[in-house]
């Protein structure tokens, strides 16, 4: 099997400055270290996503840093703390979803900004070439999940979408659980690790509030809050269907 | 060739909507009908900047927005009405009225402008619009109504008991958002499908003239009567609920232990655990943060 490789050269440079990064919500203290480095050819456009340690890299990242520039640049800031960073680069240009054939991916690598000291850290990452899945899209026995149909105002599915699972009814924080994208039929399946209350949206973009001309739609049924839906353990709740619209 | 030949008509289209565009902006007439047309097409970069464009040129685009209305194609109709609802056009509201009583596609768009126009004009036909079998269009009337705000009311109680379950869970949906107290001793007659629906409408308006129907909800037989009945005893905030919620932590669902802990929390001003899906005593967390 032929791997197509390179190496992120990283020369994590931490200091005291701010600098910016993709998702920052959380990650705004008054003491604030800079995670910065280069990632070599062919990885323009990579990502570096952090998580804290002990966090599912299949969840939402606590930061997501800007596409490497063309020479393999990058900057994230990140509290003190323990994270695990991974680059992904997606040949579809998306920032989030299964890493499929032909994506970049690294081995998952632990790291700690306390401070002022400097780390330096390689990554090297492969081209995926197994199977498709990466994100937990089928159910099996004893999984827990929540499944269904995105249709249009015209009741036809729609092709594209991704559904965002929150825990929170605000649904203002990252998702805690995201679908792989809907194909034809509009049908998605998300697992998710425990029964509870969940909220659900789905859109054809990710990252953000919804734009003027994005498709989004949420669970619900007109008021200003989502409804809930409640998943049991081991349950794969069905028919959890959400109608998408152009945001207006 | 005809691959090359496509290609070429593409990006001349792409070329086109801006100059269209500019043109509109520059006060001519028939492009800013062109970009009206636009709403016809399935490239959204073109859509976009026809949308886009047409809301920038404000008050100038709501006479080619209007006559969008009256167009067969459903985008037309739909983008057309988006924008003057964006654009609170009160003179577009006869023409989205008329529209939705014609029940025409798409006309969740009107509804939706409607409630962004804001115009108690628009409660009878937006009422009505409770009643039909359209999800889309359900679900924008109901946000409307919310929208024009209490004094619709009255006309979304005349739905109650309606006899239709999905018209009169609608209804209920819109009364709850506008807390809307004058239609407690309503909701608290509810039975049927839509008994949750009724408690958490109940909870939303946070009457206590409620409180003996919630309390009796919490010992409901589905659950998520139950469900909603904890949630509502806890916005009540009621300390007469603290017995039953105390009672409904040894539910046999964990969602409703778990709002019952969370409820009794804001009764009781304690700490409260419930017993999680795996047998833990945990606390709830906080679903606000």
């Amino acid at each position: 099997m032929i791997h197509w490789t390179f190496r992120v050269l990283g020369i994590f440079l931490i200091t005291a400055v701010l600098t910016s990064c993709g998702w920052q919500g959380r990650e705004k203290p008054s003491e604030t270290g800079t995670v910065s480095g280069s990632i070599t050819a062919p990885l323009e456009g990579a990502r570096v996503y952090i998580y804290r340690q002990g966090d599912d890299i299949y969840s939402a990242p606590a930061v997501v840093s800007e596409p490497a520039d063309r020479e393999g640049n990058f900057t994230i800031s990140l509290n003190p703390g323990r994270y695990v960073a991974v680059v992904r680069k997606r040949i579809s240009g998306d920032m989030t979803g299964p890493v499929i054939i032909g994506d970049y991916r690294s081995t998952p690598t632990e790291f700690e900004v306390d401070g002022n000291r400097s780390v330096k850290m390689d990554f090297t990452a492969t081209v995926k070439t197994g199977n498709e899945k990466a994100f937990p899209t089928r159910s099996e026995p004893g999984d827990t999940g929540i499944s269904g149909t995105i249709f249009d105002v015209d009741r036809m599915p729609v092709e594209g979408i991704r559904v965002n699972v929150y825990e929170h009814i605000q649904m203002s924080e990252r998702p805690k659980y995201v679908s792989g994208k809907t194909g034809p039929d509009g049908k998605y399946t998300v697992l998710v690790r425990k029964g509870g209350t969940y909220y659900i949206a789905a859109r054809d973009r990710f990252g953000g509030p919804p734009q003027l001309g994005d498709l989004y739609g949420r669970y619900d049924e007109g008021t200003i809050d989502p409804s809930g839906v409640v998943v049991g353990k081991g349950e794969i709740l069905k028919d959890v269907n959400v109608m998408v619209h152009k945001v207006w | 060739m005809s691959l090359i030949l496509f290609q070429l008509a593409c990006s001349a289209g792409e070329t086109d909507i801006n100059l269209v565009a500019q043109n509109a902006r520059e006060g001519s007439s028939e492009d800013a009908r062109q970009l009206v047309r636009a709403f016809k097409t399935t490239q959204r970069d073109r859509f976009d900047i026809a949308y886009r464009t047409l809301i920038e040129m404000g008050a100038k685009s709501e006479p080619f927005l209007l006559e969008g209305l009256n167009s067969r194609d459903p985008g037309v109709f739909e983008a057309s009405a988006a924008a003057l609802g964006n654009l609170g056009t009160a003179q577009a509201v006869p023409v989205l009225i008329s529209a939705l009583s014609r029940n025409r596609p798409r006309s969740y768009a009107a509804a939706w402008a409607l409630g962004e126009i804001g115009d108690n004009e628009a409660i009878p036909v937006l009422v009505d619009a409770l009643r039909v079998d359209d999800q889309a269009l359900r679900k924008e009337a109901v946000r409307a109504l919310v929208k024009i705000g209490p004094v619709a009311e009255g006309t979304v109680a005349g739905l109650l008991n309606s006899g239709d379950s999905a018209t009169e869970r609608a209804a209920i949906r819109v009364i709850g958002e506008l807390r809307g107290k004058n239609s407690v001793p309503l909701l608290t007659g509810i039975g049927g499908d839509n008994r949750d629906a009724a408690v958490w409408a109940l909870g939303r308006i946070g009457d206590k003239r409620a409180l003996d129907t919630l309390l009796g909800a919490l010992a409901d037989e589905r659950w998520e009567v139950r469900r909603e009945a904890a949630e509502a005893l806890g916005r009540l905030e009621d300390i007469r609920a603290a017995e039953a919620l105390n009672i409904a932590l040894f539910d046999s669902e964990t969602v409703v232990r778990e709002w019952a802990a969370r409820s009794l929390e804001t009764v009781s001003g304690k700490q409260v655990l419930y017993r999680d899906e795996d047998g833990r005593e945990v606390r709830p967390y906080n679903l606000y943060r």
